[in-house]
């Protein structure tokens, strides 16, 4: 009976401090951009700046120093490409300098005199591209785009000798590569920009914002000199724990919210890839909020002031993105960086996230990460009763 | 006489707000985080995360049907190659599949049976890369690294073939391989990516602190209701109370600045190749483009924590318009024109342009003006911001 009543009251606090967290969000100016307006417009900002998925037609210029049907063809064929796009063509090498300078070309391609004669008489010649590696992009595709196209041309070249020795063209065709390779690329096959990025960028701006925005209303709280949840009652047993449930109740009610945004409406106006079956996502989705959420909570004891959240948390935000191995390998990142990261969720959740929305992976799939999710979601749960439990003391001793 | 004791006075009131502003420096922990610490533990932390430099050793799943010496020898040789570590625990495309879902492996590689009886004959074979392009750095790097093995491979059969024909190993050569592609890299002799990521985020740490603790140290005076007094310390001037206030924290980013080039310079090898001296101006515009937005937002908002927030996700959403990662030019149109209300973007036009490409002085014409643009906005604002310090209203907005 004891029991029933307890928990009754327990519940009838949860809820009052879960309405209570949500007024108080609806009246903060600062804490609704954050916790709402940052996730449209966020994406939208980095969506619009890759919608274009690749870069395509990098503009070259050409300097055809052979000026024959051989060096035409070739011409035509880095033309042909997806990358690259012959947009001038100049003379000679010092007036494709000038262009390239002034910005209206990003590579130059040259072809050596005697190129066909070469071609010909069987002798090893190279074609030559100068690319911009200031910028990483366009140096891939330029290289990308030549080696492709000069590749097939060679590749036609040599099955004309060896069919000009005598060789029937099936054995020709099976001589020239002897090892062949055919490459498929999974999951994101035009290695497209947005489907690579945007992805795991939406879960960092996810936990960013619910950090940040946790800690301006932590902060709030503690400024004000009032922690709302110091209640007669807070310190006896389990008194705590309402409030820390309330709350984090109104953040994940929130961010489920959201989820429709960032997970459902951004994936469809971006088109990402999108292989999920909903029961391995759903059972990442809700550890991972929890954690973060708790990790918040937590972490908003500690701000003196609200502002200090932004201060303390912002800076944070390239760096993490880049911790959760989304475009930098995480193989690549020493160690003892590699296992303090993850102290954020963001670090286990971003790579089997995307397992499991950019894959296809099942729940089979994911066991390590979910069960490193779920075990982080408890211990900060604990952690937030600790610290609740920490400053509520404090307040009523104080007062 | 009495003129120079009016321009002592002058003097005076700035003098009066810089001591004011170290003396409240000095005395909040969060201003020293603000414009050292935070900046330097961050410079470190990029460092380390980018300290390999080029990703190497990712695990690939060999599925070898063939177990021959030739097919041995392909795995021995992506082994050896610096992006690639073969495993092949797996002994079926399946596992191998289930293998690349848990994130175990990052490509498939699968040799068939009979791959080495069909080269010994003659009649070539076919082999299987799946290569996940989730993640497209990683990808692009595995596919380009195994394919130079394979066609390594694939050439030096080749070429026994041909000089067993009794062909001259110069003319095998070119028999084999008809034409080659000369590739001259220009500007930036290390083409990896971590490198061009660097160079992004470091400046862009600066610009995240420059603005955030600019907008903190305005913001607070409005928020503690201090507006007035640091006014009339500064002689009633808005121009004087900004110098004053700013100034400490200027510097103290130019040390920042400093160690930020030091490492672009000594440990990442950036050259310089233009003008040192557009460079420095670009970077000193950069700063005071940023501490003016900070009045700017401040100015218009009224609001410390509101300009907190919209401040950092400005600062933060430059990154992308860097062009580094992704280049402006293959944008939409839209997100061009959004490139340009950017100060970071501008810096960035003159920095690449004159310590990479040796671009011609005028050049930094434009990008130049564009951070001034940014300064001439953050000026218009202080009447605004003056009247906002002065009015008692504000104060309860924050």
């Amino acid at each position: 009976m004891q029991l029933i009543r307890s928990l009754s009251v327990g519940l009838q606090l949860t809820s009052r401090f879960y309405r209570e967290e949500l007024l108080a969000i609806v009246k903060d100016t600062g804490a609704l951009l954050i916790l709402f307006l940052a996730l449209i417009i966020y994406p939208l900002i980095y969506g619009l700046a890759y919608k274009k998925e690749v870069l395509q037609d990098v503009p070259v210029a050409l300097v055809d120093l052979d000026g024959t049907a051989t060096s035409r063809q070739v011409a035509r064929m880095v033309d042909a490409t997806e990358e690259l796009q012959l947009s001038r063509q100049v003379p000679s090498l010092k007036d494709a300098e000038a262009l390239f300078y002034s910005g209206e070309v990003n590579a130059v391609l040259v072809l050596p005199e005697d190129f066909e004669r070469d071609v010909m008489a069987g002798r090893h010649t190279k074609v030559g591209i100068y690319s911009d590696a200031s910028y990483f992009l366009l140096y891939k595709q330029s290289m990308m785009g030549a080696l492709q196209a000069v590749g097939t041309f060679s590749g036609g070249v040599e099955v004309r000798r060896l069919l000009a020795s005598g060789l029937p063209m099936e054995q020709a065709l099976r001589q020239r590569d002897p090892v062949a390779l055919r490459t498929s690329l999974l999951f994101n096959p035009s290695g497209g920009y947005n489907s690579f990025v945007v992805p795991g960028l939406l879960l960092v701006i996810i936990q960013q914002t619910l950090l940040i925005g946790i800690g301006l209303l932590g902060g709030t709280d503690r400024e004000r000199g009032r922690f709302r949840f110091a209640v007669p009652g807070a310190l006896h047993k389990g008194g705590i724990v309402p409030v820390v449930v309330g709350k984090a109740g109104a953040y994940l009610s929130i961010y489920l919210f959201n989820l429709v945004i960032t997970q459902v409406w951004v994936y469809h106006w971006f088109s990402l890839p999108d292989k999920t079956s909903w029961l391995p996502a759903l059972a990442l989705m809700l550890p991972f909020l929890l954690a973060v959420i708790f990790l918040g909570m937590a972490l908003s004891t500690f701000f003196a002031r609200r502002e200090h959240s932004i201060l303390f948390v912002v800076f944070l935000s390239p760096l993490v993105l880049f911790l959760t191995g989304l475009s930098w390998p995480a193989s690549a990142i020493p160690s003892w960086l590699q296992t303090l990261a993850h102290v954020f969720p963001s670090t286990t959740m971003v790579p089997a996230w995307l397992r499991v929305r950019t894959m296809g992976a099942g729940m089979e799939h994911i066991g390590p990460a979910l069960s490193f999710l779920l075990l982080q979601a408890l211990l900060y749960f604990l952690l937030t009763l600790l610290a609740y439990y920490r400053v509520a003391r404090r307040q009523t001793r104080q007062s | 006489m009495t003129a120079n004791k009016e321009q002592g006075g002058a003097h005076r009131p700035l003098l009066r707000v810089l001591y004011r502003e170290l003396d409240r420096i000095g005395r909040h922990r969060v201003y020293w985080f603000l414009s050292i610490l935070g900046p330097l533990l961050a410079f470190l932390l990029v460092m380390n995360i980018f300290a390999a430099g080029v990703p190497s050793n990712l695990p690939v799943a060999v599925v070898n049907q063939d177990q021959t010496a030739l097919s041995r020898q392909l795995v021995r040789m992506l082994d050896a190659s610096r992006i690639a570590q073969t495993e092949s625990k797996w002994s079926d495309l399946h596992q191998a599949r289930e293998a690349l879902l848990r994130g175990e492996v990052a490509a498939i590689l699968y040799l068939p049976k009979g791959f080495e009886q069909a080269v010994l004959k003659g009649e070539g074979s076919t082999l299987d890369l799946m290569v996940n392009n989730t993640n497209v750095l990683k990808g692009g790097l595995l596919q380009s690294g195994i394919h130079r093995v394979v066609s390594t491979l694939s050439t030096g059969i080749k070429l026994q073939v041909a000089t067993k024909k009794g062909l001259a190993p110069e003319l095998a050569y070119g028999q084999v391989y008809a034409v080659g592609l000369d590739a001259h890299v220009l500007f930036n002799p290390y083409t990896n990516y971590a490198w061009f990521l660097v160079t992004a985020l470091l400046p862009l740490l600066v610009v995240v602190f420059t603005l955030l603790g600019a907008i903190y140290a305005i913001g607070m005076e409005i928020r503690e209701g201090t507006g007035r007094e640091w006014l009339s310390a500064a002689g009633d001037s808005m121009l004087v109370a900004l110098t004053g206030k700013l100034l400490p924290h200027f510097l103290l980013m130019l040390i920042n600045v400093a160690v930020m080039h030091f490492i672009l310079a000594r440990h990442l090898g950036f050259p310089l190749r233009g003008y040192w001296g557009a460079i420095m101006l670009a970077q000193v515009l950069l700063l005071l483009a940023y501490q003016m937005v900070g009045v700017l937002l401040v100015a218009l908002t009224a609001n410390a924590r509101l300009s907190l927030s919209l401040g950092s996700a400005y600062a933060m959403l430059a990154f992308t318009y860097s062009g580094l990662t992704f280049p402006v030019m293959g944008m939409p149109l839209a997100a061009r024109v959004l490139a340009a209300l950017f100060p970071y973007y501008h810096w960035m036009k003159v920095f690449i342009g004159q310590a990479l490409r040796a671009e011609p002085l005028r050049t930094t014409v434009l990008p130049l003006s564009g951070l001034l643009v940014f300064v001439g906005l953050g000026l218009l604002c202080m009447p605004r911001l003056k009247r906002v310090l002065l009015s008692e209203r504000f104060r309860h907005r924050c």
